[in-house]
Order: structure tokens, then C-alpha cells, then sequence
């Protein structure tokens, strides 16, 4: 028993030297100012952590909202598409193809040198970008008058009240003749000399004699003369 | 001040109490630190975690004296420890069959200083180390120790024995080369 108590008494020795501080002098464990600056820190001061989470959640629900409004108005658009497929007209404006997109790659001499191009792989690429300029060109040279004729406003029963933004994309447009002045306009003679290349009509105003005579009363004689270039 | 005024007065939020406080038990909790984490930052950054959530959890705790200071404090300091050690995934606690209770060399212990002893408690693998200190050092039993570190009780005994095997090859090398210093 004795020496049992003996033992422990030993244990004890070794175990509470590890436990002392003052066994380890000389040394220093820790620099305790640092250390307790640290936890001042962490006890005392209002941790920024707190809120940067908060301007993050902020950030987070502006770009929610943001993306969902975005989604929304694509989604929206259909709609209208749909509603004006109802009519034929609309028909006849959704045959008319976008013009195709030509994909525009500026080619600077370092992206030249860095990503060599296959002349074959060139051609190909030419050939493709051309075909796209030749029917964008088409589609760009196409008379505006020839499109308008196109579209024949149609109203559909029961659909009179049109709103405003359709009935913009059903006013049929015109060709305008070009107006000329009063003053501008001479005899026959010179009338049929029109400007080389010009291509207009002409408004003649005169009075005829017959007319005032018999009747009296002033006739306008309207009638409109194409000149012709002079060869 | 004595230690009770101190308390009261931290729990109300008095930085130079906490103070007080720190300056009279860090050193002592980071030699526990110490002996359960080999790296000195790890073992700082345990100790302030725990000293931490003391002053946080001061509201629950009634002083009945010094020594249950130390051992609730003590206690903090050994669960943050091993909350690092997981942290760090250095457990490799591979499962054994029961060994033989290997005595500890007491009397070879006793001729060696605190940093000495330290540094032989330092030496041994993660492992062994963990399961010394909560057996030997904390005085906890096996099934304890066994359901805190999540293995089997047998396998905490293994490891001790392992340790204890350890501890005294270190012990004897220690002593050889000690001898032919001496001789020189």
C-alpha cells in the first residue's frame, strides 16, 4: 500500500512538473501580449464578417431579381408574336427573314501569328462570309416599296380595336411622287425636255380656254407627264 | 482581486478582468496544448479558440475554487485540441487487438526535466500521443477515450501500450546518449 502510494506520489512528480510553468523557465511558451491582443479583438470588437455577409445576401437578392426580370421579358415576347399570327398579315411580316448576322472577327496581327488559320479552313471561311454579304445585300437592295405592298392590312372580326403599337406595323406605305413648285414648271416644250436621267412626274396645272369660254368658269386641267431622258 | 470578483466581474463583459484572467492561466493551458499539438501556431490558435469560448460560456459556470477552474478550463483546451486534430484529418488511428499493459519507466521519468518529458511526449506519432495524454495525463478511462476519438475501446488500449513501448526505447536512447555525452 505504501509503496503504492509511493508510486503515485512519483507519477504525480513528473505529471505535475509537465503542468508547471515555472519547471520550463527560461523558455517562453507564449508571447501572451500578442496572443491576448488577438482575443481582444475577437471578444470585444464588432467582427466585419457580420457584414459582408449581409452585403453579400444584399447583392445576392439585387442579382435574383435582376436575372428574373431579364427571364421574364423574353418569356413575354412570345406572347405578342403569338397574337399577331393570328391575322395573315402578321403572317406574311414573319416570312420576312432577319437579315442574316455576319460574324465580324477582327483578326489583329497577334491573334494572326498566335492561332495560324489552315488555308483550306480560310477559303472556307471566305466563301461563307461572302455568301452571307451577297444575301445581306440582297436583302438590303430589296425595294421598301415592293415589302409595304407586301403587307395587306387585315382586320380581323371582332378585333376593331387595334392597339397602337400593331396599327404602326399596318400603315401601308406609299411611294411619294417628288413635288414640284408652281413656279418651277414652263411650257410643253420644256416640260418634255426633262432632266437627263431624271425619272419624276410632273404636276401640269393650266387653264383651258374651251372650258372658260362656253361655260364661263375656270377649268384646272390636271394631268401628269413622265419625262424621259434625252438621248 | 481573488479569482471569484474576477469571474463576476468578466462575465459582465470587463476586458481587464478577462485580463486577469488570461495573464494567470495561458501559459498553463498552452503547455496542455502543447503536449496534444506538436506545431506552436496550432497550439496558440487552440488556445485562444478555448479561452474564447470560455469567457463566451462564463454565464453557465460557478466557481467552487481554483481547482475546478483548472479543470473546466483544462477541459476546453483539451476538446479544442482534438477538434483540431480533426480538423487537420491527422488521426490515423488504425484498429488493433487489445495489447499487453505495458508499465510506464516512472523512475526514468522522474530523473528527466519537464522539457524533457515534453519533448518525449512530443516525439510520439499523433496517434499515440492523443490517446497517452487522455489516458495517462487526463486520467481518462479507455471507453472514454474510445468514444470520444470514435474508435474501439480495444484499439485505445493498443495504442497506449504502443505509446508506452515508444516512450521507453525513446527513454533508453535518451539515456545512451546522455552516458557517452557524460564519457566525452
Amino acid at each position: 500500500m505504501q509503496q503504492h502510494m509511493q508510486n503515485n506520489d512519483q507519477n504525480n512528480g513528473w505529471k505535475s512538473r509537465l503542468e508547471d510553468v515555472n519547471a520550463f523557465d527560461g523558455e517562453e511558451i507564449i508571447n501572451g501580449h500578442a496572443a491576448w491582443d488577438a482575443l481582444y479583438n475577437r471578444l470585444h470588437k464588432p467582427r466585419r464578417k457580420k457584414a459582408t455577409w449581409y452585403w453579400m445576401a444584399a447583392a445576392s437578392i439585387i442579382a435574383v431579381v435582376i436575372s428574373v426580370f431579364l427571364l421574364q421579358s423574353p418569356m413575354n415576347q412570345p406572347e405578342i408574336i403569338s397574337t399577331q399570327a393570328t391575322t395573315e398579315q402578321r403572317a406574311t411580316v414573319n416570312d420576312i427573314k432577319p437579315a442574316p448576322q455576319i460574324e465580324i472577327v477582327a483578326i489583329s496581327p497577334q491573334n494572326n501569328i498566335a492561332a495560324p488559320v489552315s488555308p483550306a479552313k480560310k477559303q472556307v471561311k471566305i466563301k461563307v462570309i461572302e455568301q452571307r454579304k451577297k444575301e445581306l445585300t440582297a436583302m438590303v437592295l430589296e425595294p421598301v416599296e415592293e415589302i409595304a405592298k407586301e403587307i395587306v392590312p387585315v382586320v380581323v372580326p371582332g378585333d376593331e380595336k387595334v392597339p397602337a403599337n400593331e396599327q404602326l406595323t399596318t400603315v401601308q406605305v406609299k411611294p411619294s411622287l417628288k413635288v414640284v413648285h408652281v413656279n418651277e414648271l414652263g411650257t410643253d416644250q420644256q416640260n418634255n425636255i426633262g432632266r437627263p436621267g431624271s425619272d419624276y412626274s410632273v404636276l401640269r396645272i393650266g387653264t383651258n380656254n374651251k372650258t372658260t369660254q362656253s361655260a364661263g368658269k375656270i377649268g384646272i386641267q390636271i394631268s401628269t407627264a413622265k419625262t424621259s431622258p434625252v438621248n | 482581486m481573488d479569482t471569484a470578483q474576477l469571474l463576476k466581474e468578466a462575465r459582465q463583459g470587463s476586458a481587464a478582468a478577462q485580463k486577469c484572467l488570461w495573464d494567470s492561466w495561458c501559459k498553463k493551458m498552452m503547455l496542455v496544448c502543447l503536449r496534444y499539438l506538436k506545431n506552436e501556431q496550432d497550439a496558440e490558435e487552440a488556445l485562444l479558440d478555448g479561452f474564447y469560448k470560455f469567457f463566451k460560456n462564463l454565464q453557465g459556470f460557478t466557481y467552487h475554487g481554483d481547482a475546478a477552474l483548472h479543470g473546466w478550463l483544462k477541459k476546453i483546451m483539451v476538446n479544442e485540441c482534438l477538434m483540431q486534430l480533426r480538423k487537420k484529418n491527422v488521426f490515423s488511428i488504425v484498429t488493433e487487438s487489445a495489447a499487453e499493459d505495458i508499465p510506464l519507466p516512472e523512475e526514468a521519468l522522474n530523473n528527466l526535466s519537464a522539457k524533457e518529458i515534453m519533448a518525449l511526449i512530443v516525439q510520439l506519432p499523433v496517434g499515440y500521443r492523443t490517446v497517452f495524454n487522455l489516458h495517462v495525463m487526463e486520467g481518462m478511462e479507455h471507453k472514454e477515450i474510445a468514444a470520444l476519438l470514435g474508435i474501439a475501446e480495444g484499439t485505445s488500449k493498443s495504442q497506449l501500450s504502443k505509446a508506452k513501448i515508444l516512450l521507453q526505447k525513446n527513454l533508453s536512447n535518451y539515456a545512451t546518449a546522455y552516458a557517452k555525452q557524460r564519457s566525452k
